[in-house]
C-alpha cells in the first residue's frame, strides 16, 4: 500500500500523542495516586440498608488518627445525612466517601471539586479525598433519578479542628 | 485588495464568533480580566476589519482575481 | 441526465420515506431542546420542571436515535445501490425493515410523549440512557426493541445486496461506499448485542411484572457496551460523507481509498471494547478494566486523526484544482458559496474541537471534574449535534436533488442555515463546557441549588447561561430555516439535471489497497475477540457480585406524597419547600398531587 510521506509524518504524530495521553492518566494514577472508584467498596443488599452497621446509621466515622469514614445514604431525593443537616468533616482531614443508594442511581458532587462518583443501588463507591481549610462546599446529585431530581443537594461543612468534637461522630 | 465571496464573507463571519467569545478566557490565562463589554468591542472591531476587507476587494479587485481567471 | 430516482426509482423511495422521519424527528426534537434550553438557563419556562424530564428523554430519543439512524439508514440505502450500481434484491424487505422501525420509533415516542398528560397512565421519563431500576412503560422498551430489529433488517438488506454483486464481481474491489456500509454494520450487529440482552432478557420482563428484579449495574453496563458504539453508528454517515462526498464538493477527489479502509477497520476493532469509560467513576467495577477501556479509547483516536489528514488533504486538493494557491490562501478558492460544502466543512472543524473534548473525557483521571457535569452534553453538541447533525444536514442539500429530481429550493437559505447551526453551537457548547468545569450539573431542569452557588472562574454565571439560551435559539432557527428549504424542494418541479451526482475515483485508487482490508469475516473476528477480551471479566465479577437479576425492584420517577412531606418537614432546616420542584410552593405542591394521582 502506497503511503505518502506527509501520511506517515502524520500518523507517527498521531501515535505519539496517543502514547502521550496513555503515559499522562498513568502517571496521574501512578504518580500522582489519584485512584479511580473501583470495586473495593464491595456490595451492600439495597433493600435492607437500615440493617446495614454503617448505612443504618450513616454519617461521620472515625477511622484513624485525623482519618474519617463518611457513609451517605444517597435516595430519591436527599442525601443522609448532607441534605436534612450537613456532612460534617474536620479541616485538614483524610476522608473516605461510601455511597450507595437504596433506589435507584444517583450521582454524588462535592461541587467545584472533582470529587465524583456515581451511587449505584447494591454497589458501595468509595473515593478518598483531602479536605484543607475550614469551609463549605455544595453537594448535588447529577444523575436523573426522578421528577424532583433537580432538588436532590445537601452540604458539606469543613469544621475547624477548634470546634470538632464528639458529638460530630456517630462512634 | 483580494476580492472575497458574500459566501466566504459570512463564513468568516461565523469564525470571528469563538474568537471573540474565548477572546476574554485567553486573557484571563494571564491574569487579565476583561468585563464583557470587551467581549462586543473586539467582535465589533473584528467585523469592521473584515468588512473593509470585503469592500476594499469589491471595489478595487485585484486584476488577476478575476472571477474565474485562474481555473485551469 | 439521469440521476438517482431515474435509475432506481423505488430505493429512492425507500431514501426519501427514511429522510422524511428523520426530518421530522428533528423539527419535534429541536423544539424540545429549544424549551429545556430556556428552561434551565431560567429565560422562559414553560412547562413544569417535573415535565422536563419528559422534554429531555423525547429530545435525546428523537435526536440521537431516530434522526441520526433513520438518515443512516437512508444514506447507507443510497450508498449501497449507487456504488452496487443495482437495484436492491427484494424491494419488500426494505420496506419491511422500514416499517418495523418507524413502528419501534411512534410506540416508543408515545410511552414518552404520554408522560406529558396525567391522565394517560403511560409514561418513559427515563430520559434516552434508560437505567434500571428506574422504569418506563413496557411499550417504551418494546418500541425500541422494533427500532433495533428493523436496523438489524437494514443490514441484512445490504449484505444480501453485497452477496448479489458478490456473485456477478468474485474479484472486484469493494465499492468504496458499499465498504463503509459493511463495516459500519459489523461495528453495529457486534454492539447492539449489549442493549439487546439488556431490554429483551431484563428490561421487557421487568417491565411487564415476569421477573422481580434487575442487576442496576448490569444493565448499566451492557447499555454502554452498546452506548458507545453507537456514537461511531452516528458518525460513520458523516465520515462516508466527508471521504466521498465532501472531496468531489471541494472540486477534487479522494486522497487515499486504502487509507479511508483502514479507518473504517479500525472502527470496527475498536468501537466496542471502550465502552467503560463511561463507568470510570462506577463502583463495582475494577480499576483495571477501566484502565484497558481507556487504552482502546485512546487508540480509537487514530482513526479519527487519520481522517482529520486525510479530508483536509482531499479539500485542498479540490481547492488547488479550483485555482487556489500558497500554505493557506487556497482555503479561500473552496466553493463555501454551497451549502453543502460549507456546512461539511464547518462540521468537520467543530469535530476537531469536540475531538479534543473527548480527550479530556477520555483521561479517566481528569474525568473526575467533569463526569456528569454540563461538560458532557456541551461535548457531544460538538460531535453528534454538528459533526454528525450538520453533516447530515449539509448533505441533504446535495442527495436531496438525486433522490427526487428536483433542484435545491433556495442555496442562500441553505448557507445562512448552516452558519446559524455553527454559530449557535459555538455560543451553547462553549459555554456548556464552561459550566461544566465549574460544577454545573447535567439532565437538571434547575440548575439553582439552595445551599451552594457556582463560581465561574471567567465571566460570570449570567453570561454563561445567556449563551446557551441564545445558541439554542439560533440552532432552532436553523433547523426552522433547514425544514423550509427541505419541504419547499420536495414541492417543487422537476427539473432535467438537478445536481451534479458523479463521485471521481480517489488519487489514490482501491487497487493500492492490501486485499486483506476487504476480509470482512477476518475483521468480524477480531472485533469478537477484543469484545470478549474487554467485557467477559467486568461482566463476570458484576453478575457474581450481585447476580444476574440482582436486588433491585421497581422504581418510579415519582415518590408518594406523604413520603415527600415528611422529607420536607425533616428538611426544614436549610431546604425551602420551593426547592422541591424549583418553581413557586404552590406550583411545588400542585405537581406533586398531580405526580401522585397518575
Amino acid at each position: 500500500m502506497e503511503i505518502h510521506r506527509y501520511e506517515k509524518i502524520w500518523l507517527a504524530g498521531a501515535l505519539l500523542l496517543i502514547v502521550g495521553f496513555i503515559a499522562t492518566v498513568s502517571y496521574g494514577a501512578v504518580g500522582a495516586g489519584i485512584a479511580m472508584v473501583d470495586d473495593e467498596g464491595g456490595q451492600v443488599d439495597p433493600a435492607s440498608l437500615d440493617d446495614h452497621p454503617k448505612f443504618g446509621e450513616p454519617g461521620t466515622y472515625q477511622a484513624g488518627e485525623n482519618e474519617y469514614d463518611v457513609y451517605v445514604v444517597a435516595r430519591q431525593f436527599l442525601f443522609e445525612p448532607g441534605t436534612s443537616e450537613p456532612i460534617r468533616v474536620p479541616a485538614h482531614s483524610t476522608v473516605t466517601f461510601h455511597v450507595t443508594s437504596p433506589d435507584v442511581i444517583h450521582g454524588f458532587e462535592v461541587v467545584g471539586t472533582n470529587a465524583n462518583t456515581m451511587a449505584i443501588p447494591g454497589q458501595v463507591a468509595t473515593i478518598t479525598v483531602e479536605f484543607g481549610e475550614p469551609t463549605e462546599y455544595g453537594l448535588l446529585c447529577h444523575e436523573y433519578c426522578g421528577s424532583a431530581h433537580h432538588a436532590m443537594e445537601g452540604k458539606i461543612e469543613v469544621v475547624p479542628q477548634s470546634e470538632w468534637n464528639e458529638s460530630m461522630v456517630v462512634n | 485588495m483580494r476580492r472575497i465571496s458574500p459566501a466566504l464573507f459570512l463564513v468568516l463571519v461565523a469564525f470571528t464568533v469563538p474568537l471573540a467569545v474565548e477572546f476574554r478566557t485567553f486573557a484571563g490565562f494571564f491574569g487579565i480580566e476583561l468585563p464583557f463589554i470587551a467581549v462586543i468591542v473586539f467582535e465589533a472591531v473584528l467585523l469592521a476589519v473584515l468588512t473593509a476587507i470585503y469592500v476594499l476587494g469589491r471595489i478595487t479587485p485585484d486584476e488577476e482575481e478575476e472571477e474565474g481567471a485562474a481555473t485551469p | 441526465m439521469a440521476t438517482f430516482v431515474d435509475k432506481f426509482p423505488d430505493e429512492a423511495k425507500v431514501v426519501q420515506a427514511s429522510f422524511a422521519v428523520a426530518f421530522i424527528a428533528l423539527g419535534i426534537g429541536a423544539l424540545f431542546g429549544l424549551i429545556q434550553a430556556l428552561h434551565r438557563t431560567n429565560v422562559l419556562r414553560v412547562i413544569d420542571s417535573v415535565d422536563y424530564y419528559t422534554l429531555l428523554t423525547a429530545h435525546g430519543v428523537l435526536l440521537a436515535l431516530v434522526f441520526t439512524i433513520f438518515f443512516l439508514v437512508g444514506l447507507f440505502t443510497w450508498a449501497v445501490t449507487r456504488s452496487f450500481g443495482r437495484a436492491l434484491p427484494d424491494i419488500r424487505l426494505t420496506w419491511a425493515w422500514f416499517g418495523l422501525m418507524t413502528t419501534g420509533t411512534v410506540l416508543a415516542t408515545v410511552a414518552i410523549v404520554a408522560g406529558l398528560f396525567p391522565q394517560i397512565p403511560m409514561s418513559a421519563d427515563v430520559l434516552y440512557t434508560f437505567y434500571a431500576p428506574l422504569q418506563a412503560h413496557p411499550i417504551f422498551y418494546i418500541g425500541l426493541a422494533m427500532f433495533i430489529i428493523g436496523t438489524w433488517m437494514a443490514g441484512a438488506d445490504w449484505f444480501l445486496a453485497y452477496r448479489e454483486w458478490r456473485g456477478e464481481n468474485p474479484d472486484s474491489r469493494i465499492p468504496l461506499q458499499a465498504f463503509m456500509v459493511l463495516t459500519t454494520m459489523i461495528m453495529w450487529y457486534v454492539s447492539t448485542l449489549g442493549v439487546a440482552v439488556s431490554v429483551v432478557f431484563f428490561l421487557i420482563p421487568w417491565s411487564l411484572g415476569l421477573i422481580e428484579t434487575v442487576n442496576p449495574l448490569l444493565t448499566r453496563t451492557l447499555f454502554w457496551y452498546f452506548g458507545h458504539p453507537v456514537v461511531y453508528f452516528w458518525l460513520m454517515p458523516a465520515y462516508l460523507l466527508w471521504y466521498t462526498v465532501l472531496p468531489k464538493l471541494a472540486g477534487g477527489r479522494l486522497f487515499s481509498d486504502p487509507l479511508a479502509r483502514v479507518v473504517f477497520v479500525l472502527f470496527v476493532l475498536l468501537s466496542t471494547p471502550v465502552g467503560i469509560h463511561h463507568q470510570y467513576v462506577d463502583p463495582g467495577i475494577a480499576e483495571g478494566f477501566k484502565f484497558i477501556a481507556m487504552t482502546n479509547t485512546m487508540f480509537l483516536l487514530l482513526p479519527s486523526l487519520l481522517t482529520a489528514f486525510t479530508v483536509v488533504a482531499s479539500v485542498e486538493h479540490g481547492a488547488r484544482q479550483r485555482g487556489g494557491e500558497g500554505y493557506l490562501s487556497w482555503l479561500g478558492a473552496l466553493p463555501w458559496r454551497d451549502p453543502a460544502f460549507a456546512g461539511m466543512a464547518l462540521a468537520g472543524l467543530m469535530f476537531a474541537a469536540g475531538g479534543f473534548s473527548g480527550m479530556i473525557n477520555a483521561g479517566m483521571n481528569i474525568n473526575y471534574l467533569v463526569h456528569n457535569t454540563l461538560w458532557v452534553p456541551g461535548h457531544f453538541h460538538m460531535t453528534v449535534g454538528t459533526a454528525v447533525a450538520l453533516t447530515m444536514m449539509a448533505g441533504t442539500y446535495w442527495l436531496l436533488p438525486q433522490l427526487t429530481g428536483k433542484a435545491v429550493y433556495s442555496r442562500p437559505i441553505g448557507l445562512l442555515q448552516v452558519i446559524m447551526w455553527f454559530i449557535g453551537m459555538v455560543f451553547m457548547s462553549n459555554a456548556m463546557h464552561r459550566a461544566g468545569l465549574f460544577g454545573v450539573p447535567r439532565r437538571t431542569a434547575e440548575p439553582q441549588y439552595q445551599n451552594f452557588d457556582f463560581v465561574a472562574a471567567v465571566g460570570s454565571v449570567g453570561e454563561i447561561r445567556m449563551q446557551i439560551a441564545f445558541g439554542s435559539l439560533l440552532l432552532f432557527l436553523s433547523v426552522v430555516l433547514f425544514l423550509f428549504n427541505v419541504a419547499a424542494t420536495w414541492a417543487d418541479d422537476r427539473v432535467d439535471t438537478p445536481v451534479d451526482d458523479t463521485i471521481p475515483e480517489p488519487l489514490s485508487p482501491s487497487s493500492g489497497a492490501p486485499l486483506v482490508l476487504d476480509n470482512l469475516a477476518l475483521w468480524t473476528g477480531i472485533a469478537v475477540l477484543l469484545v470478549v477480551l474487554a467485557y467477559t471479566l467486568p461482566l463476570a465479577s458484576i453478575v457474581n457480585d450481585a447476580g444476574l437479576l440482582g436486588g433491585s425492584p421497581t422504581f418510579p420517577v415519582t415518590v408518594s406524597l406523604e413520603w415527600v412531606v415528611d422529607v420536607t418537614v425533616g428538611a426544614l432546616g436549610n431546604l425551602s419547600l420551593d426547592s422541591l420542584a424549583g418553581v413557586a410552593p404552590a406550583d411545588a405542591v400542585a405537581d406533586l398531587v398531580r405526580e401522585v394521582r397518575r
